[in-house]
């Protein structure tokens, strides 16, 4: 049934059918198969008209042969609560600016209370900047992660 | 029982079989497993509906330690199919807070040295050098050569005042249930409270410890195991003190709950909860 779908076209109708995903963090995982790389989409998706909507200043940049873009967007409409297991708290998180490294979407927040960046894959670190965020994922080679991964095996 | 030795204790037999076996599981392809293992764990957020940088799987959470002690556990297991018998040694890293360069553990027949920072902080040194091993991204892909920038984030490596505080705080955890949790023995190991202990070590180390393929640095095992033996040493002195949260807690993260990726799918037959391992002489190892 979904022989001609594309890959990009199957983790988009995966990503609707799970019910509960929020605007950051990760959905459920269904078997192996990782539906948060929907969020790696990257910005060659959408329209130069629906980019100018969404985003009130788009930068680029290039580290090490590897390019970067910082979107600071017109309105961030990251939630102001999540659901925790405590019960509704307040999100620590916005997400007022996105980073893209390699034409993939980084899971990148900004602390409300610090105005500092974070990133999951770099958890050592917050930063001053997106740019700083870019900068060290490309100086530690760090990848966006895109593929599904196999993690079966022995042991 | 598999006696887990500090690095000092070793002889040299045993650092080379050490060596032998954590490569060998590099040719067969378990090694990078591990690596993935640990990048998809630290990319869970638990529950689903928060970020993964405010707790995973893995990480910032109740399950920090028995996470990583069942990780070491396996990787034990898959070291004993290479070396019979072999256990993982811990890196004490309080006996070198004088002097990091100096330690033993980056001897060039061990672990190898600092990276070299006229070819972006790779590894040049020992077994582990940039001809010799390779490291993968968070796709799984080859990365090129191991770095390592010593003080990069930390100027220092924990000692022991700081295990000592460690080791006296109770209760194990607290409802936050995160990087905030205090008190918390768990919270103060992790090193989110003045970026101590574990996290310190990762700091400090720099370069490829940093990222969530920090397993992708063999020093990573060395550097967990005494985690490891930390916790088991705080179980030992508190015994009236037991793993929380019992229940209500993030998933994966309560005492009865699987432990993201040993759910039984993920991968295959293989599950494991923190119940489960809070025993380590019950998993067949103990500490010397």
């Amino acid at each position: 049934m979904f022989s001609n779908f594309s890959r990009r076209q199957l983790l988009r109708l995966l990503a609707s059918l799970i019910a509960g995903a929020t605007a950051v963090g990760s959905v459920p995982v269904l078997g192996r198969f990782f539906a948060s790389k929907a969020q790696a989409q990257g910005p060659k998706d959408k329209s130069d008209k629906e980019l100018k909507k969404l985003y009130k200043e788009i930068r680029k940049a290039e580290r090490k042969g590897r390019v970067y873009e910082v979107r600071t967007k017109v309105k961030d409409e990251t939630p102001q609560t999540v659901t925790d297991v405590s019960g509704v708290v307040e999100n620590p998180y916005d997400e007022p600016v996105e980073l893209f490294v390699d034409d993939k979407k980084v899971n990148m927040v900004r602390n409300k209370k610090s105005k500092k960046y974070e990133t999951y894959q770099l958890p050592f670190n917050d930063f001053e900047s997106p740019d700083a965020v870019a900068e060290t994922m490309i100086d530690l080679k760090v990848a966006v992660p895109i593929d599904e991964l196999d993690l079966n095996g022995e042991f | 029982m598999a006696t887990r030795k500090n690095i000092r204790n070793l002889t040299s037999t045993e650092k080379a079989d050490f060596v032998r076996a954590v490569k060998a599981l590099k040719a067969n392809g378990i090694y990078n497993k591990f690596v993935l293992r640990h990048f998809a764990a630290a990319s869970r957020a638990t529950p689903s509906t928060v970020n993964a940088s405010y707790r995973n799987a893995a990480h910032k959470g109740p399950a920090f330690h028995p996470w990583h002690r069942q990780f070491l556990y396996k990787f034990q297991q898959a070291l004993q199919s290479v070396v019979p018998g072999i256990a993982l040694p811990y890196w004490d890293w309080t006996q070198d807070a004088a002097n990091p360069d100096a330690s033993p553990v980056w001897a060039t027949d061990f672990m190898g040295g600092n990276g070299n920072p006229n070819n972006n902080y790779q590894v040049e040194t020992g077994p582990f050098g940039v001809s010799q091993w390779t490291i993968i991204n968070e796709n799984g892909q080859p990365n090129g050569g191991l770095q390592r920038r010593w003080r990069q984030l930390s100027s220092t490596l924990p000692n022991l005042t700081e295990v000592s505080t460690a080791l006296g705080e109770i209760p194990y955890d607290n409802s936050k249930w995160d990087s905030s949790s205090t008190p918390s023995h768990r919270n103060r190991s992790e090193g989110w409270i003045n970026s101590i202990l574990h996290n310190k070590v990762h700091r400090f180390v720099g370069g490829s410890m940093l990222p969530q393929t920090s397993p992708n640095d063999p020093v990573f095992f060395l550097h967990h195991c005494n985690v490891d033996r930390l916790w088991a040493q705080w179980q030992a002195q508190n015994t009236s003190q037991s793993y929380q949260p019992t229940s209500g807690g993030p998933p994966g993260h309560n005492i009865d709950d699987l432990m993201y990726p040993w759910d039984g799918v993920t991968i295959t037959n293989v599950t494991a909860t923190p119940r489960q391992v809070l025993d380590h002489k019950a998993l067949g190892y103990d500490y010397a």
